[in-house]
């Protein structure tokens, strides 16, 4: 086979496929399964039991590890939609994390991160006041 | 490198030549009005004992479009002079005055020429059958001659009449001008024409004079001007025409070629390899994350796309057939526990409706993201890489929410320049994401974000 007929053929498959996959996710959009909505509550209802039955708490704990940066665990129930919130709040009040991890393990969440001061002068954020905050978001959420 | 053809196809040839006939044989459907109101009063010029009959079926041979009358020619093998001559002689004119005639002026002088050479080629040869003659209605050059490797001049010996064109229709008179030793001749029209290649030649000029000298007064008929006809000029004349013919009939041929599938032809090296540039520029086009502009790389990206496409078509075939199975069982257990009033928990049991793993991985670059999604089953494992700008874990977890996946691991920091995630979610039961959804939409928006944040300096 020649080049350019390698070529074409090339072209016209991918042209083909990519068809073939705008055609079958209209499919699965029209496809769309109702009532999903009840699994919603049980996941999360399942996820407060188990929390509780493995005495999990939640809990805030903030460390300081020199120069500007904190430590932050803090220990939460997995709901839909709660690591967002937690995001969105931790985002206003102007904490700017550095590495973070997040586990989650028997419908907790463990949120580990490093937490930067974002205050232009105040370079020494109290750990207290932090932990005061963040307990107050988690219980909020 | 590549070759000619359609230009002098003998065959292409035939054929162009038997389009251009019909073609003029359509052209001069037009004038049937007209010829038909002059052969009228070219019979009462003529004052020959024409048979109405045999008139009538020359105009109709002559005015329609399939040209043959094989019971009349059968008829005209012998026919008496007169007979034939007024024939030939309203049949020329009809055919001529389809071409549209328009000049009167050189008739009358041509006209005893014809006359005369009729009488003496009819004298010579065994009267070919006059609608022979009829049958070839206006004709121009281009379409009646045959291609020049066929068009030889058989006949060198012949004198042909030829006196100057004076019209740009060519009547066709093989037979007339040949003075064809006696031998079968094709009497139908087509056949005609698919002799042509075997070498007749079309005196266009000769013909043309006779039709027109035939408009003038045709009293002179039988006056010996012969000698006009002696003249050998016709080779010259012939050579051009054939010339000009056999270009025009390339055209036709390569024409007809061409319209029939497309021609790979290019007229240069050059040609060709802007083509295979061009093509290489749409496959490059095709692919959504050009990496590099060499042909290689183009090669290699396009062989990873249609990977990645066809991942994503089995994805999604599975992923639709997934749907349909949670939805009919939804159904059917809506409709069985409406009595109880409460619903049961999803059956494992129907889980084996779909055996197959459902598995699938792309990767998607913008300018300042990369994002790497792999599926299997319903694990979702989300790769982001981006330039560190904004706070990208905010939007990330929106997106997820949106996409209804349930993060599960999150690991990530800052690497450089970048920020470095990987999200390890699990799709909730009943959402339809697949793969090229989730990292379509989490590039638009990380872009959107990088556009909306005017670039601001690091806070350390």
């Amino acid at each position: 086979m020649k080049k350019e007929t390698v070529i074409e053929d090339a072209i016209t498959y991918i042209r083909q496929l990519k068809g073939r996959v705008l055609f079958l996710c209209d499919q699965v959009l029209q496809v769309e399964p109702l009532e999903e909505e009840e699994t919603k509550p049980k996941i999360d209802e399942n996820a407060a039991e188990e929390m509780k039955n493995c005495g999990i708490e939640e809990d805030v704990k903030v460390t300081n590890m020199g120069g500007n940066k904190l430590r932050i665990n803090i220990i939460f129930g997995k709901k839909r939609g709660n690591f967002t919130k937690l995001v969105e709040a931790m985002n206003a009040l102007g904490f700017v994390f550095g590495d973070t991890s997040v586990t989650t393990l028997k419908g907790a969440t463990l949120f580990s991160s490093v937490l930067e001061g974002t205050h232009g002068g105040d370079r020494i954020i109290r750990v207290e006041e932090t932990r005061e905050l963040l307990l107050k978001i988690i219980r909020g959420i | 490198m590549y070759e000619e053809t359609g230009c002098f196809d003998p065959n292409s040839m035939a054929e162009g030549g038997d389009d251009g006939i019909s073609q003029s044989v359509k052209h001069h459907k037009e004038d049937d009005a007209a010829v038909s109101a002059i052969e009228l009063e070219l019979q009462k010029h003529l004052a020959f004992n024409v048979e109405d009959t045999h008139t009538q079926s020359i105009s109709i041979n002559s005015n329609t479009h399939s040209i043959h009358d094989p019971a009349n020619q059968n008829h005209q093998i012998l026919p008496p002079y007169e007979h034939s001559h007024s024939n030939w002689d309203s049949g020329v004119v009809s055919a001529d005055h389809m071409g549209g005639f328009d000049q009167n002026e050189n008739d009358q002088s041509q006209q005893s020429f014809i006359n005369t050479d009729i009488s003496s080629s009819f004298a010579q040869s065994q009267t070919p059958p006059l609608l022979n003659l009829l049958q070839f209605p206006r004709c121009t050059t281009s379409s009646m001659l045959p291609p020049n490797s066929s068009i030889s001049f058989t006949n060198p010996d012949h004198h042909f009449p030829v006196p100057p064109p004076t019209s740009t229709d060519v009547l066709y008179d093989p037979l007339f001008h040949l003075n064809l030793p006696p031998q079968p001749q094709p009497p139908l029209f087509r056949e005609l024409f698919q002799s042509i290649p075997h070498g007749y030649s079309f005196p266009a000029s000769a013909s043309r004079a006779a039709a027109n000298s035939l408009f003038g007064e045709i009293g002179d008929e039988r006056d010996a001007t012969g000698a006009f006809y002696e003249d050998g000029d016709v080779g010259v004349h012939l050579d051009n025409r054939v010339l000009e013919f056999s270009r025009d009939l390339g055209c036709i041929g390569r024409r007809r070629e061409t319209a029939g599938k497309p021609t790979k032809h290019f007229a240069t090296e050059r040609q060709r390899r802007e083509q295979l540039n061009g093509k290489f520029k749409a496959l490059k086009d095709l692919v959504p994350n050009p990496t590099k502009n060499d042909r290689a790389s183009v090669v290699g990206d396009a062989i990873e796309y249609i990977k990645e496409l066809l991942r994503t078509v089995n994805e999604l075939k599975l992923l639709v057939e997934k749907k349909r199975c949670v939805r009919e069982r939804r159904k059917r257990h809506r409709t069985e526990d409406d009595d109880e009033g409460m619903k049961p928990l999803v059956d494992p049991a129907d889980q084996s409706y779909n055996s197959s793993l459902r598995s699938s991985w792309l990767q998607r670059k913008s300018k300042d993201t990369e994002v790497d999604v792999r599926i299997i089953d319903d694990e979702v494992t989300i790769k982001l890489v981006q330039r560190k700008k904004i706070d990208c874990l905010l939007f990330v977890s929106r997106v997820l929410d949106e996409l209804q996946l349930d993060l599960h691991h999150v690991a990530g920091g800052h690497i450089g320049d970048y920020y470095s995630f990987l999200f390890n979610t699990k799709i909730y039961e009943g959402s339809s994401v697949y793969a090229g959804s989730i990292a379509n939409k989490l590039i638009e928006v990380m872009d959107k974000q990088y556009a909306a944040v005017p670039p601001t300096s690091c806070a350390y």
